[in-house]
C-alpha cells in the first residue's frame, strides 16, 4: 500500500522468495532489509535511486522436512541456540540476497532540502509458508517531502517496470526481446494474482489530502530464479551471459522450474491462450515505450516511484557457505558500537563487520548498474498501479490482465493514472485525454459518470 | 468501622496492632496478613483451591483463617477480607525436592482436574512476536539492536518449534494454575514447607510452572531439577503428553518480549546493559531447561531402546 501523507510516501510490499531444491530453509538465522539509495538533483526533479537490500542467512540441511523432524530425538527437535550463537555468524549457513529496486522522482517544489530525504523501512517481517519459500512483508516510507505545493495538474502515469535483472546485470540493447518476455510473464502473473511491479509517477497532492496506493506482489505461482551463486562480479557476469543466451521461449518457460513445475504445467488452456495474447501486447509495448518515456518528462513534475520486480529476481541468491566466514554483514552501523557489547558476542563479530566495507562498495556499484540499466531499458518497462479505492489486489490484477490482453480490440500500450481535481468531471478528463467517457467508466469499473476530487482514474492509452 | 476493630469482632482476636497498614498486623496468635478482594469469585476459587491442595498434598498453605462463624472471609467497606498466617522464615531448597515435588505435583493435578470446571480463567495470551519485534527502536546501542534483531529469528524459530510440538499431539487439557513465580514464597513452619499462594488470577496454562521451574533451575542447578521433576512425576504424570505440552510452553520466548518492553516502554533506558544481561541469562536458562526437560522426557525411551 502506498500512502502519500503530508510529508512522506509509504509503501507496503509483499514478496515471496523461492529457494532452490536442496536449499530449503530449516531456520532463518537472520534477515534484514536495508535501504541503499542515492539522492540526486536533476533539474526540476530530485531522483531517489537505489534499492532495498534484503540480506539474510538461513540454515538448511537440504533434506526433506517431515521425515527429519520425526526421526530426530525430542531434544534435537526442540533445541535452540544461545544468544551468542545467534549473534555470531557461523559456518554452514545459507545466504539470502535480494534487491528491490527503487526509482523515485520528486519535483523540486516538494523538497525542502535533500538532507531531509530518507528511505525508511518502517516495519519488516517474514513468514515461512513452507521450507522452500520465504514470504516477506515490509512497510517502506520516503520522508522529507514538503506539504504546501499544489501541482497544476495531477497525473499519475505508469510506464516503467524495473526489472532487477536489467537494473543490476544487463546493459545491452540486444536483450530487449528478453525483457519483453518478462513483460509477458508479468501479465500472466497478474492474472494469477502473483507478482507485480510498479512505477508510479505521482503528482503532488494537497497537504491534507490522503491518497493511498496499493502495491503488493506475490511470486507463489511462479518459481523465481534462485541462483546459488556468490555475489561477485564474476557471477554477475555469468548471469549476464546466461541471460544473453536465453531465448524468448526459455525465458517464458522459466517459471516451470523447480518445485512449482507441476503447477505450472497444469495451467488450463485458457491461460495458455491468454499468454499468447499477452505476447502480442507485449510486442506492442516494446514498440511504444520510448514515447511513454518522453511523455513522462513533458507532462508533469510529479513524484514517481519505481518498485519491485515483474517476475525475475536474479538478485535473489542463496549461497551455502561451508566452512568459510565470508558472508557480509548488512548492519554496517553496528560496527561503531561493537566494542560496547564485545564481551557479549565475542571476536567473530569483528570478522563479520570486516565485510561491511566491501559490501557497501559493491552496493554502490549495484546502484550504479541499476541506474544505467534503468536508462537503457526503461522503454521495456511496464507498470501497475492500484488504488485503495479499487478492489483488492487479485481482482484488480485480473482486471489489468483483461484490459491489457483482451480489451475488446483496444490494445493499450500504457496506462496513465489521473487524480481528479476540484471541479473536474469524467467528461473533462475524457476530453483531455481524447478518450470516450464510457471507456473510462468501463475501464475504471465505475457505476456512473460521477467522479470525486482525489479519485484516481486509469486512463488507457490506445494505439 | 476500622478494619482492625472489625477483625477483632469477626475473629475474636485482641491486642491487634498494624505492622504495615492494611497489610500485616500483630496479634496474640502471631503475625497475620490481611488480603482485600474485589472479586468474590476469585476469592472463592482461592479458598477452595487452597483447601484442596492442602488436603491432598499435606503441605501447609496460607489458608484463609476462619472467622468465629466458620467463614473464610468477611465483608467490609473495602470489599471482602481474608486473614492469613504470616511466616517469615524461608524454606530451604537443599534436599527438599520431595516436599516441593509433592506440592507442585499436587498443584498440577488439581489444576488439571479444575480445568473443566473453571471456564472463567482464560489461557495466557499468545505471544505476538511480530508486534514485539516492531517495538525495537533505533535509539539503543547498535550492538544491542543487532542482538535483538538477530535473536528475533531464533525467537520465531522457538515459537515455530513449540507450535510444531503441540500440533503433533492429541489435544489435551491445560491445568489451571495460579502464580508460582516466587520461590521466596516458600516459608518454613517447624521444618515443614509453608507455601504462600498470593491472590493472583489463575491462568489456564503451564506458564506459572515454567516460571517456577526456571527459577528452581537457576537456584538449584540441573541435578536438583531432575530430582524435582522425578518427584513431581510421582503426583502428576509429567512424563508423557503433559510433559511435551509443558516443553512447548518452555520453548516460547517470553524473555524476548520482556527485554524489548523493558528497553523501550519504561524509564529503564539507562540500565540497558543490565537489561541485556538479564535477557542473555534468561534466554540461556530457557535453553538449558528445554534441553534438560526434553532429555528427561526421553529418558525412559532411551533406556528402553538401550535394552
Amino acid at each position: 500500500m502506498t500512502q502519500d501523507h503530508s510529508s512522506k510516501l509509504s509503501f507496503s510490499i509483499e514478496e515471496s522468495v523461492w529457494l532452490n531444491k536442496g536449499q530449503e530453509v530449516d531456520e532463518i538465522v537472520s534477515l534484514s532489509l536495508d535501504p541503499e539509495i542515492t539522492v540526486e538533483e536533476n533539474g526540476e526533479y530530485v531522483l531517489i535511486r537505489g534499492g532495498l537490500k534484503l540480506t539474510g542467512e538461513y540454515r538448511s540441511n537440504g533434506k526433506s522436512e517431515v521425515n527429519d523432524e520425526e526421526s530426530l530425538s525430542l531434544s534435537n527437535q526442540v533445541e535452540f541456540r544461545s544468544i551468542e550463537e545467534v549473534t555470531l555468524n557461523e559456518d554452514g549457513t545459507g545466504e539470502i540476497r535480494h534487491n528491490f529496486p527503487i526509482d523515485v522522482t520528486i519535483p523540486q517544489e516538494r523538497i525542502n532540502s535533500l538532507d531531509d530525504i530518507y528511505v525508511l523501512v518502517e516495519s519488516f517481517d517474514y513468514d515461512l509458508p513452507d521450507r522452500g519459500c520465504i514470504q516477506l512483508t515490509a512497510d517502506v516510507a520516503i520522508t522529507g517531502m514538503s506539504t504546501g505545493y499544489q501541482a497544476p495538474q495531477k497525473v499519475v502515469e505508469e510506464n516503467n517496470f524495473v526489472d532487477e535483472r536489467f537494473n543490476e546485470e544487463v546493459a545491452d540493447e540486444s536483450e530487449v526481446n528478453e525483457e519483453v518476455d518478462h513483460v509477458e510473464e508479468a501479465y500472466e502473473e497478474v492474472g494469477d494474482a502473483s507478482d507485480g511491479n510498479i512505477e508510479n509517477v505521482v503528482d503532488d497532492a494537497s497537504s491534507d489530502e490522503e491518497r493511498t496506493f496499493h502495491y503488493e506482489s506475490y511470486n507463489e505461482e511462479e518459481n523465481v530464479e534462485n541462483e546459488t551463486v556468490d555475489q561477485t562480479s564474476d557471477e554477475i557476469n555469468r548471469n549476464y551471459d546466461q541471460l544473453e543466451n536465453d531465448s524468448i521461449e526459455e525465458a517464458v518457460e522459466e517459471p516451470s522450474l523447480q518445485q512449482n513445475e507441476d503447477e505450472y504445467e497444469n495451467r488450463d488452456d485458457n491461460e495458455e491462450q491468454d499468454d499468447q495474447e499477452v505476447e502480442q501486447v507485449a510486442d506492442e509495448v516494446e514498440d511504444e515505450v520510448e514515447e511513454v518515456a518522453e511523455i513522462e518528462h513533458e507532462e508533469t513534475p510529479a513524484p514517481s516511484v519505481s518498485f519491485g520486480i515483474i517476475k525475475d529476481r536474479p538478485k535473489q541468491e542463496a549461497k551455502q557457505t561451508e566452512g568459510d566466514n565470508q558472508e557480509e554483514e548488512p548492519q554496517a552501523k553496528e560496527e561503531q558500537s561493537y566494542s560496547t557489547l564485545k564481551s557479549l558476542v565475542g571476536e567473530n563479530v569483528r570478522q563479520k563487520f570486516s565485510g561491511v566495507v566491501e559490501e557497501k562498495k559493491r552496493s554502490e556499484q549495484e546502484v550504479s548498474n541499476a541506474d544505467n540499466a534503468h536508462e537503457d531499458h526503461s522503454e521495456n518497462e511496464v507498470a501497475e498501479q492500484v488504488d485503495e479505492t479499487k478492489p483488492p489486489r487479485e481482482e484488480n490484477a485480473l482486471y489489468l490482465t483483461k484490459m491489457l490482453t483482451k480489451g475488446e480490440g483496444e490494445e493499450f500500450k500504457k496506462l496513465k493514472m489521473c487524480i481528479i481535481q476540484e471541479d473536474e468531471t469524467l467528461n473533462t478528463i475524457a476530453e483531455r485525454y481524447e478518450i470516450n467517457p464510457s471507456t473510462l467508466i468501463r475501464v475504471n469499473r465505475l457505476n456512473d459518470s460521477n467522479v470525486e476530487e482525489g479519485q484516481i482514474l486509469y486512463i488507457p492509452v490506445t494505439q | 468501622m476500622d478494619i482492625l476493630r472489625q477483625i477483632r469482632v469477626e475473629y475474636g482476636l485482641s491486642e491487634l496492632k498494624w505492622i504495615k497498614q492494611d497489610e500485616t498486623f500483630h496479634s496474640e496468635y502471631g503475625t497475620k496478613r490481611v488480603r482485600f478482594w474485589k472479586d468474590k469469585q476469585l476469592l472463592l476459587w482461592h479458598v477452595k483451591w487452597r483447601d484442596e491442595i492442602s488436603q491432598q498434598s499435606g503441605v501447609l498453605l496460607d489458608r484463609m483463617i476462619r472467622t468465629e462463624d466458620g467463614n473464610p472471609f468477611f465483608y467490609c467497606e473495602k470489599g471482602w477480607v481474608s486473614l492469613h498466617d504470616e511466616i517469615e522464615e524461608p524454606f530451604p531448597f537443599n534436599r527438599t525436592e520431595k516436599d516441593w515435588g509433592r506440592l507442585i505435583g499436587t498443584i498440577l493435578a488439581v489444576g488439571l482436574k479444575q480445568s473443566d470446571d473453571c471456564h472463567r480463567f482464560k489461557k495466557t495470551e499468545s505471544l505476538s512476536l511480530k508486534a514485539v519485534h516492531g517495538g525495537i527502536k533505533d535509539e539503543i546501542d547498535p550492538m544491542a539492536k543487532l542482538v535483538l534483531e538477530r535473536s528475533y529469528f531464533e525467537a520465531k524459530s522457538r515459537v515455530r518449534k513449540a507450535h510444531h510440538l503441540r500440533d503433533r499431539m492429541h489435544p489435551i487439557k491445560l491445568p489451571i494454575l495460579t502464580s508460582l513465580s516466587k520461590l521466596a514464597n516458600a516459608k518454613q513452619v517447624f521444618f515443614h514447607l509453608f507455601w504462600v499462594c498470593g491472590a493472583d488470577e489463575p491462568v489456564r496454562s503451564y506458564q506459572p510452572f515454567r516460571v517456577f521451574l526456571e527459577e528452581w533451575y537457576e537456584l538449584n542447578g540441573e541435578d536438583s531439577t531432575v530430582k524435582l521433576l522425578n518427584e513431581i512425576n510421582c503426583y502428576f504424570a509429567l512424563k508423557g503428553d503433559h510433559g511435551k505440552l509443558f516443553l512447548s510452553e518452555c520453548l516460547l520466548p517470553y524473555e524476548y518480549e520482556d527485554v524489548i518492553n523493558e528497553l523501550f516502554s519504561s524509564n529503564k533506558k539507562n540500565d540497558m546493559d543490565i537489561v541485556m544481561d538479564k535477557f542473555f541469562k534468561r534466554w540461556e536458562i530457557s535453553r538449558s531447561l528445554v534441553l534438560l526437560l526434553s532429555n528427561w522426557l526421553e529418558e525412559d525411551h532411551k533406556k528402553a531402546v538401550a535394552k
